[in-house]
């Protein structure tokens, strides 16, 4: 039996993506990012020989912790396909590793910007009236803060916190790679994601203001449908366009803010590495070894300036009424 | 007009003392202090140290000093590991800070507007889109990567462009171009839309019916209504380029605010840090309420 069947909302906007050759394309070059920065490292990972030397030379995947100052700066090789860093670690491994921090410190970040945002948004246009002015205005006072400067104060307090609680966690018999996890990423994380998370609360705030009289909320109302349920479990799925579009275009700004944070020496801490510590580092050897800047450079730019064109697309597909100029 | 200059200084007012007290707090809460890591101080010392910046006191004995010296002598302390006055660190090193943001926002208008018009009004062209593409590489290209490849590319082959340094005739340049770029490419886009936006209107069709010549539509009608948006922009951005500073400070060591800053966080010397915060904030909240003033006068209908 054939059955015509409509369009939906997202299949409409999948064909729309993909007529959008730069989005598309965007979307194409994120997943191999993704896929290299993280299934690489963790498979090589695994299969690591114990010996930490065979580790950082004859081994395909290589161990980037492993410094050997006589192969510093190295030229690109078919042993370091780009070349050793400044304390002969291999500087491909390196981008690796540092891409999956500052993925995962993009993502948390803007993960838990999310979940506020869209919580105090959604309450703020719910409620409505004096509530959502009061709401709003508090908004915009946070508005007018000087956003680096508070996040930079913020992690350095949290981060100095989860250096006290160490003993506490080991005595707890957390691994260390968690313990390392929880202490020098996490607290970047919370601190981006706690004051990032205005613009979102604007987004989702004006779109329940101007769907919360739309039919179908009368009709779940009319019902005897509790609040929480009509809020959460009948708008918010109904809002999923729009917060896409913004969640997209607020990960390449939150990893930025950490690679500027790292640049500082206020970010993610060492042992851990991540692009912005990549290009702090490599910009102190621009002179002798431009390699060192210049291939990381490359690679955070094109995640950043995909992720961008990535929400633009989205947006252009998902809200095909904004994007007709 | 006058009401809302009012509404403005007292919700920047607000700001300042929520900023105030936010940064008092977290600068406390931070494990360790200024004297924790000078490890030639005996213990009599450092306890004589602390005392001389009240750290002894509890928290709310030390805001109630704070505030009232701030507000009756206008005192912002000493800096703990300086040895000088907080006020005098910040005017030494302000106008590092403000020839950068302003040569930054000069270059950011300069780029940025002209471009976001053309690519509007050449809208689906190979321009438009080189423009836009233009844009969204500027936006993410970060300045420390920028920085140190201008530094490479420019400031080694043009003579009198220094690397690092201040003090010279044109060392403001590179980091000002450092700094302004990814301002220039946020102008651009939204002046792009504010332009589309504006040219779409009924009015701009009547005057083209009416004959109008396509140059006087644009300059006559359309930019007035259609930078409105930019100007908006230009306001927290300059704000943002004089307290963001951070990042083109470090890679061509300017003598700015935001190495003391940075220092600062690192060496919790805290008067420096409120104060320089302090002065953050005041400064953002006096150029937002400038920029307020300027697009109530441009646009009527705010008033």
């Amino acid at each position: 039996m054939n059955i015509e069947q409509g369009n939906s909302l997202w299949s409409d906007a999948w064909i729309r993506l993909k007529k959008n050759r730069m989005a598309y394309f965007s979307l194409w070059v994120i997943s191999i990012i993704i896929f290299v920065c993280f299934v690489i490292p963790i498979v090589g990972g695994l299969f690591a020989p114990e010996d930490r030397v065979e580790r950082a030379t004859n081994y395909w995947f290589k161990d980037p912790n492993v410094t050997a100052l006589s192969n510093k700066f190295q030229p690109s090789s078919s042993q370091h396909i780009l070349g050793t860093d400044q304390l002969g670690r291999d500087l491909l491994s390196r981008i690796l590793f540092g891409g999956q921090i500052s993925l995962i410190v993009g993502l948390v970040a803007t993960l838990i910007s999310m979940i506020i945002g869209i919580a105090y948004g959604a309450i703020s246009g719910y409620l409505g009236k004096k509530w959502d002015a009061v709401m709003m205005r508090i908004v915009d006072l946070l508005y007018g803060l000087p956003f680096l400067v508070i996040v930079i104060l913020l992690s350095v307090l949290i981060t100095g916190w989860a250096k006290q609680s160490q003993s506490t966690l080991e005595e707890l018999g957390w691994s260390e790679a968690l313990i390392n996890i929880t202490i020098n990423i996490l607290p970047l994380c919370i601190a981006i994601g706690v004051l990032g998370w205005y613009t979102m609360a604007r987004v989702v705030r004006s779109q329940v203001l101007s769907s919360k009289n739309l039919e179908y909320v009368e009709a779940a109302r009319s019902l005897g449908l509790s609040n929480p349920n009509l809020l959460f479990k009948q708008i918010l799925p109904n809002l999923l366009g729009p917060i896409i579009v913004y969640t997209t275009l607020t990960i390449p700004g939150f990893i930025l803010t950490e690679a500027t944070l790292s640049f500082l020496g206020l970010g993610v801490q060492a042992p851990n590495s991540s692009w912005g510590i990549l290009l702090s580092e490599g910009a102190n050897y621009i002179e002798t070894q431009p390699s060192l800047l210049i291939l990381p450079s490359i690679i955070f730019a094109l995640t950043l300036l995909a992720l961008n064109f990535l929400g633009d697309g989205l947006r252009d597909a998902l809200d095909p009424k904004a994007s007709k100029d | 007009m006058f009401k809302i200059i009012i509404s403005r200084l007292a919700q920047g007012l607000l700001v300042l003392i929520f900023l105030y007290t936010a940064t008092f707090f977290l600068v406390r809460l931070m494990p360790g202090d200024m004297f924790t890591s000078d490890k030639a101080l005996s213990a009599q010392a450092l306890k004589e140290k602390r005392a001389e910046f009240d750290l002894d006191k509890p928290y709310w004995k030390q805001y109630q000093i704070s505030i009232s010296k701030l507000i009756f002598d206008g005192d912002l302390r000493e800096s703990g590991i300086k040895d000088q006055p907080v006020s005098k660190i910040i005017a030494q090193s302000f106008p590092t800070s403000f020839i950068l943001g302003s040569a930054g926002m000069l270059i950011a208008i300069c780029i940025g507007i002209p471009a976001g018009i053309i690519a509007a009004l050449r809208k689906n062209s190979l321009i438009d889109y080189s423009t836009m593409l233009m844009a969204l590489i500027g936006i993410s290209v970060p300045s420390f990567v920028l920085g140190p490849l201008l530094a490479k590319t420019l400031g080694e082959n043009i003579p009198f462009l220094k690397v690092a340094g201040w003090g010279g005739a044109f060392d403001w340049f590179l980091p000002s171009v450092t700094l302004g770029l990814a301002t220039a490419a946020y102008l651009a886009r939204i002046t792009r839309a504010g332009m589309l936006d504006i040219l779409s209107q009924d009015y701009i069709r009547t005057a083209k019916a009416k004959g109008v010549s396509e140059k006087n539509i644009i300059l006559k009608h359309a930019l007035k209504g259609g930078l409105i948006p930019s100007i908006a922009y230009i306001g927290p951005a300059f704000a943002m380029l004089i307290t963001g500073s951070f990042i083109v400070e470090k890679i061509f060591q300017c003598p700015g605010m935001g190495q003391h800053f940075i220092n600062a966080t690192k060496e919790r010397d805290i008067f420096l840090l409120q104060g320089i915060v302090l002065f953050f904030g005041s400064l953002i909240v006096m150029v937002n309420l400038l920029a307020d003033i300027v697009l109530v006068a441009l646009n009527p209908r705010l008033r």
